[in-house]
């Protein structure tokens, strides 16, 4: 009816002008899409092109590298580094990142929380080379030597501010009628808070976690005088260790193009790391939410 | 304003018809204001025990927020305020010391829209005994007694684990979180 009556000013056709302005802006929308995202794909498809090859060279996947010079060789210890500096670096980050969100969020509509929101809004803007001299003073000047827990921490004050925000968004967003639902059966706050919002909001929670944890995985400026870097295949968090993204940049540098080789196929191999932590996230939110 | 006009003029006590009748809760001259709206003007309510007390009145004249009251709940919208009286077994509820949590645990509530927490069937209706600290032998025994008075058990008894969201989107829904277990209810 009201529909029928709009249309009876201008016979039923829509307006020549509007129609036109219709078709302006959608194809500005296709345009500014397309400028977006075909650098991205053009970055895929040279990281997947180049990378490849190296991907596929025998012993990438199981050897350490070779002495400079020498044919062969592989990225164990920098596979292992990053899944071990950001295994320990999340295992710090996400408790701690996912507690202060709650309390962001269910506790912190006053001057405490806007201080703690705005210390972290802070981090979020520094340059990350600035974690890695945190990192380096905290950690490497105290016990006198660079180690993969020094880069360790310097990730996990990065990725702290990434999933404390998240965490706090993910539980705002639950409706204050599921508080009052359990605060009216009795049921103290904080019983509320982990029995009933927390769970409400897993989804966005575990996904801040993931996606601040593959920002980890990507950096290199933290690690360089913290992990610092290790040829050797090294576990021991006290102790110097590769890391993907410090293959990619020490071997993008050096004229041996077996060693440029294996610095495209680490930065595809990094690419597929965080894609894959990506495509899970997002799986693991679309099922708990059915 | 006539809203709450109405409010301040229907509300009186029930007619006690039968003279010895318990009143289990009284509240005496209520205002409630949210910040510097005034939604209640003294309004007053004897509620007697074991009987089913029904508060009519046109939308938005404060029915809801009068209800709140009873068990605390504006404590949780910032900027309310409540003065009167509401008296729960002669002891006011809206005293400063007045346990909240204890408080809810024997005013129970039923909102006006459901709203099932994101679990199983099975733990949307023990939550409150749950809550409570009862044994599992209890709880899956007040849960099946839950869903059988509300008629529900016979179309839920296979899914109890299964999320209550779809569940609840079916038109027979009302009845979550039964008032059975406080010792009085109050639906909005
Ligand atoms: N959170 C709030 N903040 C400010 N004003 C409010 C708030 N909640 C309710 N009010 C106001 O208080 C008055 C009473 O609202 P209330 O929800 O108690 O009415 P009701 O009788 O339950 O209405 P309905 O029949 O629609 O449920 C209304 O004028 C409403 O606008
Ligand atoms: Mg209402």
């Amino acid at each position: 009816m009201a529909f029928h009556r709009v249309g009876a000013g201008g016979g039923m056709s829509l307006p020549l002008i509007r129609t036109l302005v219709d078709r302006l802006v959608g194809g500005l929308i296709v345009l500014c899409v397309s400028v977006a995202a075909i650098p991205v794909l053009v970055l895929l498809l040279f990281v997947l092109i180049n990378g490849l090859p190296g991907m596929l060279t025998p012993g990438f996947f199981t050897d350490p590298p070779y002495p400079q010079g020498v044919p062969g060789g592989g990225v164990l210890n920098a596979i292992i580094g990053t899944l071990e500096i950001v295994g320990i670096g999340s295992l710090l980050a996400v408790p701690v990142g996912a507690l202060i969100g709650i309390f962001l969020s269910e506790y912190g509509r006053n001057q405490v929380g806007n201080t703690v929101r705005f210390i972290s809004d802070v981090f979020t803007g520094l340059p990350s080379i600035a974690f890695g001299i945190f990192g380096y003073t905290v950690v490497v000047l105290t016990t006198h030597h660079f180690s993969a827990l020094s880069a360790s921490i310097a990730l996990a004050v990065l990725m702290l501010p990434v999933i404390l925000r998240a965490t706090e968004t993910a539980l705002v967003l639950v409706p204050n009628s599921l508080r009052e639902a359990g605060l009216a059966l009795g049921a103290p706050r904080w019983r509320v808070t982990l029995e009933i919002i927390v769970p409400a909001a897993l989804g966005g929670i575990v996904t801040g976690a993931l996606l601040a944890m593959a920002r980890a995985a990507g950096e290199t400026a933290p690690l360089l005088f913290t992990a610092f870097g290790n040829d050797i295949v090294q576990t021991n968090p006290w102790q110097p260790m590769g890391a993907l993204s410090l293959t990619i940049f020490r071997n993008a540098l050096v004229p041996y193009p077996n060693l440029q080789q294996q610095a495209w196929a680490a930065g595809l191999l990094l690419v597929a790391l965080v894609a894959a932590t990506n495509i899970l996230a997002r799986i693991y939110v679309r099922r708990i939410q059915r | 304003m006539i809203a709450t006009a109405s409010m301040q003029t229907k509300v009186a006590p029930p007619p006690l018809r039968d003279v010895d009748a318990e009143i289990k809760l009284d509240a005496r001259h209520v205002d409630f204001f949210y910040g510097d709206f005034q939604a209640l003007h003294d309004a007053s309510l004897a509620v007697q025990a074991r009987k089913i007390t029904a508060l009519i009145g046109p939308s938005g004249c404060g029915k809801t927020t009068f209800l709140r009251v009873f068990n605390r709940m504006h404590d949780l919208v910032p900027g309310t305020r409540a003065s009167g009286e509401v008296l729960l077994d002669g002891h006011n509820v809206l005293s400063p010391d007045t346990d909240v949590i204890n408080l809810r645990r024997q005013v129970g509530m039923l909102f006006q829209r459901a709203n099932p927490f994101p679990k199983s069937i099975y733990d949307n209706v023990a939550y409150g005994p749950h809550i409570l600290g009862w044994s599992k032998i209890q709880i899956d025994q007040v849960v099946e007694e839950s869903l059988k008075d509300t008629g529900l058990w016979d179309e839920v008894k296979d899914r109890l684990r299964r999320s209550a969201r779809r569940w609840i989107r079916s038109p027979r829904c009302a009845s979550r979180n039964s008032c059975k277990n406080s010792r009085s209810g109050i639906r909005s």
